[in-house]
């Protein structure tokens, strides 16, 4: 985001700074289907679930000559928030600045959202609050009395709807309206009458005091006071006023205490607040039935959440995706094998020098052709997760797999994250903020390589495809999905018995409803992830096949050349002449940069199974799982003189065989994740040092597990 | 009686949360604390995760949760008319009252 940047340009336009707007609300109520509602984007990413929004993040843009700086956060039930990103929100709210913050509210659930609004009316800041999800409210004959909420919240309300856009543009102008008028309206809330009393006996003294602090009222202040908020109490610690306040709020205290039947002012917070929100909701929210949205919801899970189906029904679930992936994915992969192929004859034929045909055609083309391929799979999968998240089923699962996962020393919360790691690794580290224990965050980041990401896909799309006839191919993916699960699973139980030993962490989680996703909200899922498929394709993986094509090559060995050249001409028959060829090729990739950095590693990749070409694609793995197609890619199509067979496929198939295609797969599947997932790993789990721990754990778990594989389907498969 | 003995669907009110300070806040923060309307609409096998409306929300816990909140069946709902008439009333009585 060049926030900063357009701010400055626009500034010098319009000789106005940005309206620095905070989007405050509790979890999953369209805060950031407002934010692209708003600014007209798809910038900020949407789900059906809570937690979706883990970091806070900027948009800016312009309406009727006004610019606006909106910052996301992530949702957060209560300001005093318990997880990683709860806490992020908190950070911003309390210690940033900013000129207002529009509070968003789920107009389905008023009352709920109505505990964190009155908080954040306590901060004593613009507060303009947006009745989202009007459509919904509508719909489920919900209906709220605007002026009487603005009356007894005392600041502007907007109704607005995400999803249709209606109220938009009024809630841009009240913001901007609200932002630039000098004055800013008071907090209005009525507490309980023992709260009351206090609160007017303090304010009443600070009035006699001629006291005043900041644009507060002596109300505010007063029940900042009496909530104990820590920064008013930092401020006025110098204020000699103190002397005499401090007796007067203990007595005030001991009333309020006896009053609640409690000592924690927390407590007495939510309490107070509780009874607000209720109070409120009961004066502006009329609803003649039950909700028809939350009927259908509470029918779908008496289904989905079945004690006996539910998890079989997830299971099946899966499967068809995997199935999916493989089958259609598959069909439009033949199109683009053969383009490629024709494609690369065509360019071949037109480049007269051999080095640079080599470069273009086995490396180039070669590389970026293997993992191009492998597009439509990715798709599918992606439609397939974005389906998850946005139908409201990811927090089902979540529940179903909870005493499944408890049984392992796992939080049921660790299924989001672990599904977003079937995507891509890299957001998925981040989702785990959502788990508030640090423990089960740490075991959560550890075992999220396990899941595989659509980066790997290809490699088993590849692999299986290669070794296994079409019909179980399908299966077979599956199967490779769930074991790496199952894997992650007992890993996790290790860790949780010998490493992060702790309490167990109470589970509450909300559950969204059920919310049919709009064909956009998959279409910009899966367009983002297939266009930085490509882009990654187009840039990183190209460089990298130039790369491994270049050290494969080189340095030019003359005596090898020599040597068989001499052979080629003594051969008698045709088929000794090619035979003769292939060895050459062998022996000078052998003799190139890359044999020898292969050679180095080979005695660690034999009891494998894997010869020097596998191992150097594993490690050019690290940089992005992608690059290991493409290196194979790479790799085999320059020791391969036999034209007929030309796709990686049909060539892996020949000189591989199941025990260490077997083998490589579950290598692929339990070593380190890519250079980028790892540097996210080092700073969402604190520090080099569990970057360390990774590093062997996941090397050695992949060793010894490909080792069992190799070793049990060497006996079963012979080699 | 505790929410994990109520039966699926039966209306209850929450008297009381018997948690720790963090736990009983966060449950606070999502709705659940006394006087919230509480009902479970499904549990898994062996009533070891539970689903529960608390008001307008849908939540999931676990029975070892759900064994701290203490919770009374309501036999028939206030209505709902008076109840608001009754609000109304109190409020105008604070602000005047705070206005002197
Ligand atoms: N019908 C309807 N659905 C909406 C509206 N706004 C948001 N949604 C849906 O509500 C869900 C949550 O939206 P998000 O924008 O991800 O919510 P959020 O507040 O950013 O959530 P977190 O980032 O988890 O805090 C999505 O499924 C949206 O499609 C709306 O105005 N009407
Ligand atoms: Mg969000």
């Amino acid at each position: 985001m060049s926030c900063e940047s357009c701010k400055v340009e626009q500034k010098e336009e319009y000789g106005v700074g940005a309206i620095k707007i905070a989007l405050a609300g509790q979890p999953n109520v369209g805060k950031s289907m407002l934010i692209n509602a708003m600014s007209g984007g798809n910038r900020v990413k949407v789900g059906n679930f809570s937690g979706v929004t883990v970091d806070k993040m900027e948009v800016c843009f312009e309406h009727h000559c006004h610019l606006f700086d909106l910052i996301d956060l992530p949702g957060t039930y209560s300001i005093d928030g318990f997880t990683k990103e709860e806490k992020v929100a908190k950070e911003f709210l309390l210690n940033e600045e900013y000129d207002l913050i529009l509070n968003v509210v789920d107009s389905t659930n008023l009352q709920r959202n109505l505990l964190l609004t009155t908080e954040l009316l306590e901060l004593n800041t613009k507060v303009v609050v947006a009745l989202n999800m009007i459509d919904e409210a509508k719909a489920d004959g919900i209906t709220i009395d605007r002026e009487q909420l603005e009356k007894i919240l005392g600041v502007k309300v907007v109704m607005v709807s995400a999803k249709t856009g209606e109220g938009i543009d009024e809630l841009l102008d009240t913001m901007h309206e609200v932002a630039d008028s000098p004055e800013r309206s008071h907090n209005r809330l009525i507490y309980s009458d023992p709260m009351e009393e206090e609160i007017i006996k303090v304010r009443k003294f600070l009035d006699e005091k001629g006291f005043s602090y900041r644009d507060w009222s002596n109300r505010e202040v007063a029940i900042g006071l009496l909530f104990e908020q820590e920064k008013l109490y930092k401020e006025l610690h110098d204020n000699p006023i103190m002397i005499e306040l401090y007796p007067m709020i203990r007595d005030s205290l001991e009333h309020i205490y006896t009053h609640h039947e409690t000592k924690n002012i927390k407590e007495i917070r939510a309490n107070e607040h509780a009874a607000i929100a209720r109070g409120i909701a009961l004066e502006v929210v009329d609803q003649k039935s039950a909700p028809k949205s939350l009927t259908l919801t509470q029918k779908i899970d008496s289904i989905l959440l079945n004690k006996y189906l539910g998890i079989p029904i997830f299971l099946f679930f899966m499967w068809a995706l995997f199935q999916l992936t493989f089958e259609f994915g598959n069909i439009p992969m033949e199109y683009i094998d053969a383009a490629i192929g024709t494609f690369s004859d065509f360019v071949g034929s037109h480049i007269s020098s051999d080095d640079i045909r080599s470069l273009v055609v086995d490396g180039i083309i070669g590389g970026v052709g293997a993992v191009l391929l492998f597009l439509p799979n990715i798709i599918i999968l992606y439609i397939g997760i974005a389906l998850l998240e946005t139908t409201g089923y990811m927090s089902r699962v979540a529940f179903l797999l909870d005493g499944f996962f408890h049984k392992f020393g796992l939080h049921g919360k660790s299924f989001i994250p672990l599904v977003t790691g079937f995507g891509c690794t890299v957001p998925a580290y981040m989702a785990a903020r959502t788990l508030k224990s640090e423990k089960d965050r740490l075991i959560t980041l550890f075992i999220l390589g396990f899941m595989s990401c659509g980066a790997r896909l290809p490699i088993y799309v590849l692999f299986t495809g290669a070794f296994f006839s079409e019909a179980v191919s399908g299966n077979i993916l599956f199967l490779i999905y769930i074991s790496g699960a199952l894997l992650g699973l007992v890993m996790a139980k290790i860790l949780r018995v010998f490493v992060f030993k702790g309490e167990d962490e109470p589970f509450v989680m909300e559950m969204p409803k059920y919310r049919l996703p709009s064909f956009k909200l998959i279409w910009h899922t899966v367009y983002s992830n297939a266009a930085s498929y490509l882009k990654k394709a187009g840039t990183f993986i190209l460089l990298a096949s130039v790369l491994i094509w270049f050290v494969s090559n080189y340095p030019k060995n003359e005596a090898i050349a020599q040597e068989y050249s001499k052979k080629i001409e003594l051969a008698k028959t045709k088929e000794e002449r090619e035979k003769l060829a292939a060895m050459q090729q062998a022996k000078e990739l052998e003799s190139s940069y890359l044999g020898q950095i292969g050679k180095l590693s080979e005695s660690f990749f034999k009891p494998l199974g894997f010869d020097w070409r596998l191992s150097v694609a594993l490690e050019s793995g690290l940089a992005a799982k992608e690059v290991v197609v493409s290196t194979l890619g790479v790799l085999y199509s320059i020791g391969e003189v036999d034209e007929t067979s030309k796709s990686l496929k049909e060539i892996l198939a020949k000189k591989l065989n199941i025990p260490i295609a077997l083998s490589f797969i579950v290598f692929v599947m339990i070593y380190l994740p890519c250079f980028a997932a790892s540097s996210v790993f080092t700073k969402e789990a604190g520090g080099f040092k569990y970057f360390v721990y990774l590093f062997f754990f996941t090397t050695m778990t992949a060793w010894v597990m490909s080792f069992l594989t190799y070793r049990a389907t060497l006996i079963f498969f012979g080699s | 009686m505790k929410l994990s003995e109520l039966k699926k669907h039966q209306e209850a009110r929450v008297v009381r949360v018997d948690a720790s300070g963090e736990l009983k806040q966060r449950l606070a923060s999502f709705g659940l604390l006394r006087g919230a309307n509480i009902k479970i609409i499904d549990c898994s096998l062996g009533k070891s995760t539970i689903e529960v409306m608390v008001d307008n929300t849908l939540l999931a816990l676990r029975k070892e949760e759900a064994e701290k909140i203490e919770v009374e069946i309501i036999e028939n709902q206030a209505y709902h008319g008076k109840q608001k008439r009754v609000r109304q009333r109190e409020r105008r009585r604070l602000v005047q009252e705070i206005k002197k």
